[in-house]
């Protein structure tokens, strides 16, 4: 943002950003459009030169600030979406995030800006592969969801698979969390009946780079086409820009801060990939598209915490959050299911007592394999203790999404380790796949 | 030709390479490794800040290229691949940049913004070249006056083309991000010497910072031409200042042949047809390029240019003609170029063809006939292309970029960037130049008083004043620090390397730290092995290749001597002191590249007088 002294100055000469203006100072003089100032000092205006090129001029003294011009009208033309009857329809739910974004010059990063209709416009390629429909469910950026967003969409999930005219659901979603809404909207929609594909960008749409646009086609492709009824992740299968895996919403996870192909199974094998042209290639088991009803299973206990076991970690910690209404905890423990059992940081004594009120399940931290409390003497004390969470292979967010779920349907605590134990939507392996 | 009369217009744009790490993340700029890895992408076109889609940019979209990345492990990483946000901006290049600007005279702004600017040609992963403005209105004085300087930048040096085939293009990853200053100047050079003298003065600018790269492909010239009643051309990209003042020359008589032809197309009403499909006239053509191409599906497209008729014949620079400029254009749209009536069509096989084609569009004489094959998209797109650019020839020159060609000639190659192709890059936050920053900006050493430092350490004075202003000026001084003899240093550096550049031994090439090398030990190699060594070095070679063998010690040299006068004491005996001639030979063979001749030759006179006696 400009500083008051600039706006003050920009108030008095009728100056508003996108103007044409010309700086004058120290006998040198710029002519240039006048941009927002994003970010940096607010003492320098921003003067897009004819060059194309920002440069942030002070205003020293015996400076001055001209306006010359008007600032040019915008020219976005908004893309029509036409209707093709031999096509399958696909509707687009947007939720904000990377894949929907732009440059914002206001505030300096990319956000989430589009219209539905902007996708399209876009990707002219979706209209080649189906019917498209957009609806805008909200408009967030990934890392501030919370359950109710997850609710919310599932709503919108449930009525596209209630009315048959739609052969799939296409969900533009920010990347951060997108492994938490999958694993919540498969678990939300019971007997599912259509494909559910949730897909994101990592480098944001305004770049010639972008990983939207091949992720999009690559969506909509499986959505109108693919044999199947599961709520996926589409994204990048490598760095390339040739093909994106199907990987299941509850065993995906981003594994990856930056890089396309950042999302990957954690557990599991990939359902298959898909590429631009549409060649589809699905393996393994996989629930397919039926003619069934869908049930909507959207109630979620959002008093819940995933806590990391860490060295020198205070048991305070769990009895705080019990004190505070936590209802349930997924405990992030080392490797096979460990964590403090001995010293003075034993957590024995308080999960002894934490575990009569509320479940407390074990995740890995390993993110990859399986958690076993038999081996090691520290597991086999926290099971003794009451720690559920026997010889699953969930990944925490996973186990913390599920464990709020869990929550959602029942208090019944034999009926809550049961469950988390109950392999639902494809969430529990029996056998850890070689990779 | 008269320049002044023709109202010639000459700005500059220099690149100059920068040897320090990327200019956005920690990998090296040597380009010393092997590709390890590739990656494919693509790119689209997007709109700019201003909402507008740039015309370059659409341009290169409609090649619906496929771009092939190769990936180096300590020279490239997720950077250069667009596959992580760029770290903050290398401080030793941000201080080269301002350095320059500040010996240019030049208004640094208060805040330096990183943009991006689009590029779709796939040079850049990201689609776009990250670039700030760090300097602006300054100027240089040269003996034809003050030229206006009308930006300092310091950006990105794109990716480099390792292969092209067809529509596929593989870039190397390593050259991507190496830093880059680029000057621009004011069209202020108004004859094509002056416009040398202006890339020389700048070059040697750049060079004092201490922070430039030497070698091929380190600096690049674009030049901008404009004559009266001409447009602004900006030729492209390239190395060699002899090069630069012939194309300037050739670029003038462009404009100036175009000017005329404007004025006859004129006359002639000249204008054009829309493109009609003609496959059939050429089912048994007994071109065999064609008739491969029918074959294969490759549809064929003619338009007629009327009142064009043997203007396209006509050489407008060099011996290009403008048929030439104008299959430029179909080359540019991804066709393999264009035939048209005013060639000699017999050589092609096609006179029968074109007769038809005459008669079935009802063309004279003062017409001409144009076919482009191709798919019916791409060859469509060509020919609109090309009618686009005979229409604009009645108007004179256009502006473009081209690219030089053979015979010092330049090629289209692509429409004038505009400047709706740049947005700001979110990922790196404007820098704030402050007063206390730019306290901390020294400018370097003037040429003069580095002369005067060079000869102060012993080095000869004529010596010092080349090697003040070379690009081989930062080896000299991290050599003499790390022990190197002054005096024998600049001399190899200068002269020598002057010799052998002048045999065409790419000495240009040798590594930096094994020059180094050989400079610290240069006081006590012998001449010839230093020779040796740096022809060895130019190969290609490293240091411990090129330097293999000790020199030689006095005793050794001795034993040496005295192996070759007992092998040939018959010889001796017979001829005498007059034998020295013919036992030197033997005697090299041994010594070669270990022991100085004349130290040799001297140890040689010296045993066998003792022998003789």
């Amino acid at each position: 943002m400009y500083s008051k002294k600039i706006l003050n100055l920009l108030a008095r000469g009728s100056i508003k950003t996108g103007d044409r203006v010309r700086v004058t100072r120290d006998g040198r003089s710029y002519e240039g459009v006048l941009m927002p100032k994003a970010e940096g000092s607010g003492d320098c205006i921003v003067l897009k030169l004819d060059n194309g090129y920002n440069v942030g001029l002070e205003l020293k003294a015996g400076a001055t600030l001209r306006k010359i011009a008007s600032a040019k009208p915008s020219q976005h033309v908004k893309h029509k979406v036409h209707h093709d009857p031999s096509k399958p329809t696909v509707l687009i739910l947007h939720t904000g995030g990377t894949i929907a974004s732009k440059v914002d010059y206001e505030i300096g990063g990319v956000v989430a800006r589009f219209d539905p209709e902007d996708l399209v416009g876009m990707v002219p390629e979706l209209e080649r592969i189906a019917n498209i429909q957009t609806k805008l469910v909200f408009q967030e950026w990934s890392e501030n969801m919370t359950s109710k967003h997850w609710q919310t969409l599932a709503k919108e999930v449930y009525k596209a698979c209630r009315n048959d005219k739609i052969a799939g659901v296409v969900i533009g979603h920010g990347t951060d969390t997108m492994h938490y809404s999958a694993a919540a909207l498969a678990f939300f929609l019971e007997n599912l009946n259509k494909p559910v594909v949730l897909v994101g960008a990592q480098r944001s749409s305004d770049r010639g780079s972008s990983d939207a646009h091949l992720n999009l086609v690559c969506a909509a492709h499986l959505a109108s086409q693919g044999d199947l009824a599961e709520v996926v992740i589409v994204m990048h299968e490598s760095s390339s820009d040739d093909r994106c895996a199907i990987i299941r919403g509850v065993k995906a996870r981003k594994m990856h801060t930056s890089r396309r192909d950042a999302f990957g199974p954690i557990n599991g094998l990939p359902l298959g990939s898909v590429d631009r042209k549409g060649n589809l290639q699905l393996a393994g088991a996989y629930n397919k598209r039926h003619r069934g009803k869908a049930k909507l299973v959207n109630k979620f206990e959002e008093r819940i915490a995933l806590v990391k076991t860490y060295p020198n970690q205070s048991p305070k910690i769990l009895e705080h959050l019990v004190k505070s209404g936590c209802k349930g905890i997924v405990l992030e423990g080392y490797a096979l299911g460990q964590a403090y059992t001995k010293g003075p940081y034993n957590l024995l004594p308080i999960l002894k007592k934490i575990t009569q009120k509320i479940p407390v399940f074990m995740a890995s931290q390993s993110i990859y394999g399986r958690v076993n409390m038999n081996v090691y003497n520290a597991g086999r004390m926290l099971q003794e203790a009451g720690v559920i969470g026997e010889m699953h292979d969930m990944h925490p967010e996973l186990a913390f999404v599920k464990l709020g779920w869990v929550l959602g349907q029942t208090k019944d605590k034999q009926k809550v380790k049961e469950m988390m134990l109950t392999n639902c939507r494809g969430e529990l392996g029996e056998t850890t796949p070689y990779e | 030709m008269n320049y002044n009369d023709l109202g010639l217009k000459c700005g500059l744009e220099i690149h100059q390479r920068l040897n320090t790490k990327k200019l956005f993340c920690g990998c090296s700029s040597t380009m010393k490794e092997g590709p390890t890895a590739k990656v494919m992408r693509t790119l689209t076109a997007v709109a700019g800040e201003t909402e507008e889609i740039d015309p370059a940019a659409l341009h290169e979209q409609q090649r619906d290229r496929t771009f092939y990345y190769a990936v180096y492990s300590n020279e490239s990483c997720l950077v250069e691949l667009d596959e992580e946000p760029p770290h903050a901006i290398n401080p030793d290049a941000l201080y080269a940049a301002l350095q320059v600007a500040k010996m240019l005279h030049c208004d640094i702004p208060d805040e330096i913004h990183v943009m991006r600017k689009i590029v779709i040609d796939g040079s850049n992963t990201g689609g776009f070249q990250r670039t700030a403005i760090v300097g602006l209105g300054g100027h240089i004085n040269t003996s034809f006056g003050r030229v206006g300087i009308t930006n300092v930048s310091l950006e990105e040096e794109s990716a480099q083309i390792l292969e092209r085939e067809g529509r596929t293009v593989t870039y190397g990853l390593n050259r991507l991000g190496i830093p880059l200053i680029e000057i621009g100047t004011a069209p202020d050079a108004h004859t094509p010497e002056q416009a040398r003298e202006l890339a020389e003065a700048l070059g040697s600018l750049l060079r004092s910072t201490g922070r430039v790269q030497r070698g091929l492909g380190t600096i690049r010239q674009d030049v901008n031409v404009s004559i009266k009643g001409g447009a602004r051309v900006e030729i492209k990209g390239f190395q060699e200042l002899r090069e630069m003042e012939i194309l300037i020359e050739r670029e003038v008589e462009r404009q100036s042949a175009l000017l005329a032809l404007a004025e006859e197309l004129i006359l002639r009403k000249a204008h054009a047809t829309d493109p009609v499909e003609v496959t059939h006239i050429f089912t048994n053509t007994a071109n065999t390029m064609l008739a491969k191409m029918v074959a294969s599906g490759k549809r064929i497209y003619a338009f007629v240019l009327k009142g064009y008729g043997g203007m396209l014949k006509k050489p407008i620079s060099g011996q290009r003609t403008f048929g030439r400029e104008l299959a430029d254009y179909a080359l540019a749209q991804g066709t393999k170029g264009m035939i048209h009536s005013d060639e000699q069509i017999g050589s092609y096989n096609l006179n029968a063809e074109f007769a038809m084609l005459k008669e079935k569009f009802g063309v004279g004489p003062s017409d001409a006939i144009c076919i482009i094959a191709e798919d019916e998209r791409v060859a469509l797109r060509a020919c609109r292309a090309v009618v686009e650019r005979a229409k604009r020839a009645l108007k004179g020159v256009p502006e473009e970029t081209r690219a030089p060609s053979q015979n010092m000639t330049s090629s289209y190659a692509r429409p004038l960037p505009g400047g709706a192709r740049m947005y700001p890059e979110t990922d790196v936050p404007p820098i704030r130049v402050d007063k206390k920053l730019l306290e901390r900006i020294k400018l370097p050493e003037g040429l003069d008083a580095k002369r005067r430092r060079l000869a102060s350490l012993g080095v000869a004075e004529q010596t010092a004043a080349e090697l003040a202003d070379s690009e081989m000026l930062p080896i000299f001084e991290e050599a003499v620090k790390t022990g190197a003899d002054p005096r024998r240093a600049s001399e190899v550096l200068t002269s020598t390397m002057k010799a052998l550049r002048r045999e065409g031994l790419a000495v240009d090439k040798i590594e930096s730290e094994d020059m180094i090398q050989l400079l610290q030990n240069v006081a006590e190699l012998p001449k010839e092995a230093v020779l040796d060594a740096l022809k060895t070095l130019a190969e290609g070679k490293r240091y411990t290749e090129a330097v293999h063998v000790q020199h030689l010690g006095p005793r050794e040299l001795e034993s040496l001597v005295e192996k070759v006068i007992k092998g040939n004491m018959d010889l001796i005996n017979k001829e005498g002191e007059v034998a020295f001639k013919k036992l030197m030979g033997p005697l090299m063979a041994e010594v070669r590249g270990r022991v100085d001749g004349k130290v040799a030759a001297k140890a040689l006179e010296k045993r066998l007088r003792s022998v003789l006696r």
